[in-house]
């Protein structure tokens, strides 16, 4: 189990975390492919680094980005509602990287426009606030308020 | 042949009832339908197989056969897979199942003899043959894993469709047509993706079903009784022991990888013109993912990757660039 933590938390804090900020084209398909192992990881293996995650979402889920494409994002968009899963939560934890994450997925909701991918963001969005209890309303109103 | 195809229509009807007593009457009747349907596939085949491997008088007679025992396994498939709770452990679905590989590798070689001067439309016939077993194959696992693993031979079925999978990843990445990857892969891809993409295809659910089932056990916990328990810890045992070894899973990550996770120019096209829809196809609800090789090679992948030793990241990584800068 101990060696289970150190393969993948070295391979998440080293490897990963370094690709996804690699900027060369075709690096999308990179960054989809790390936001599907994030989602599927976090659901089954216990004691990564969350605040490291959290960040690599934050960071593909930013359009500003151009290697961030629709695809890239949807996939985060969607890979998100299973890191923020109440199992191993914690508020505090996430809080830093709420409003700005809040503030993608809304811009991405906005942005879709076939129906099933709506939905399945807006179910990522319902799952955050449930998470995040009272905090997301506020953090969402700062967010979108302050967005072009 | 149309009481054939009215017991085929039947059995299609029972089988797919979402009442449970409707299926309990399918099961009760299972038995002797699978003796009556067993029957007529396997003279049917007998007879067609002669006839095609070593020749004979009655073409037309033939023929008649081989679109007879397509009918007759069409339903034979329905059967066996909702008929039984437990087919393992039935001894005719032990039987009928051990005379279908069979069957399936006398045909598998049938059809993709290059010599063979058997005419197109045959071969077309017999790998609808091979399409009907490799789904019987792939639902099986589905729906009754450790069914199916307790059933004969299907440890080395699954080996024998990963040599399958080996063979046509070789010639994968290189093909830039990908009809099973176009935007209607959906129901159009059953008879339209060429028999070995269509087999490998299968092959790869196949194994995710396997690794699913010794690593999730949760799901495909339906009864409590003892003898349900003991199965179903056998059969995890086994396929872990005899087939998901540390070598093979790694074996496997490694040709996924560097045969499988090319992304045809198809693909490539549609991320950037229809991101959205590729998307959905790829992670949505309804599992169109299923009829894309890469994007089953990549679920794959991944349960592989969440319950093996990650010996292979790094160089990994390195694939990943390599592939995604062509």
């Amino acid at each position: 189990m101990l060696e289970d933590k150190i393969d993948f938390g070295s391979f998440l804090n080293g490897t990963l975390a370094h690709e996804v900020q690699a900027r060369q084209p075709g690096y999308n398909i990179i960054r989809r492919r790390i936001a599907i192992v994030l989602g599927k990881w976090l659901l089954v293996k216990k004691g990564l680094d969350r605040p490291l995650i959290y960040q690599i979402f934050q960071f593909i889920l930013d359009k500003r980005d151009p290697l961030n494409d629709l695809v890239v994002r949807i996939t985060a968009g969607r890979q998100l509602k299973n890191i923020i899963l109440p199992f191993e939560f914690s508020i505090q934890t996430f809080r830093p990287y709420c409003a700005t994450i809040t503030g993608h997925l809304m811009a991405l909701i906005n942005e879709v426009e076939l129906g099933e991918t709506k939905l399945a963001l807006l179910n990522t969005l319902t799952t955050l606030v449930q998470s995040m209890e009272d905090e997301v309303s506020h953090a969402s109103f700062t967010a979108s308020s302050t967005r072009s | 042949m149309r009481a054939l195809l009215i017991l085929l229509e039947v059995i299609k009807e029972l089988s797919t009832a979402r009442i449970q007593r409707t299926r309990a009457s399918l099961q009760t009747a299972a038995m002797e339908v699978l003796h009556v349907l067993g029957k007529i596939y396997f003279e049917k085949v007998q007879t067609w197989m002669n006839f095609f491997q070593h020749g004979g008088d009655d073409e037309g007679g033939a023929i008649d056969s081989i679109e007879q025992s397509l009918l007759a396994l069409r339903a034979l498939r329905r059967l066996l897979i909702a008929g039984w709770d437990f087919p393992n452990r039935s001894s005719e679905v032990q039987s009928a199942w051990g005379l279908l590989i069979g069957h399936f590798k006398d045909m598998l070689a049938l059809a993709t003899d290059e010599s063979s001067s058997i005419h197109a439309n045959i071969r077309l016939l017999v790998e609808k043959h091979l399409r009907q077993i490799a789904k019987l194959h792939q639902n099986l696992a589905k729906d009754h894993p450790v069914g199916f693993t307790l059933l004969p031979d299907s440890i080395e079925l699954i080996t024998a469709y990963w040599s399958l999978i080996s063979q046509f990843g070789e010639s994968f990445g290189s093909q830039t047509t990908g009809a099973a990857n176009s935007k209607n892969g959906d129901d159009g891809g059953d008879q339209s993706m060429p028999i070995m993409e269509y087999l490998s295809l299968k092959g790869l659910l196949l194994l995710r079903a396997c690794v699913r089932m010794v690593f999730n056990p949760a799901q495909t916990f339906k009864y409590q009784q003892a003898q349900d328990k003991e199965e179903k810890s056998r059969s995890r045992q086994l396929v872990r022991q005899t087939l998901l070894t540390e070598s093979f899973a790694q074996t496997m990550m490694q040709t996924l990888v560097t045969r499988f996770f090319v992304f045809r120019s198809r693909d490539l096209h549609d991320w950037q013109e229809q991101p959205e829809e590729w998307e959905r196809k790829e992670e949505g609800e309804d599992n169109v993912w299923e009829f894309s090789i890469r994007s089953c090679a990549e679920k794959l992948f991944l349960e592989l990757m969440l319950n093996y030793k990650a010996h292979l990241v790094q160089p990994l990584i390195a694939e990943f660039a390599n592939v995604a800068s062509k």
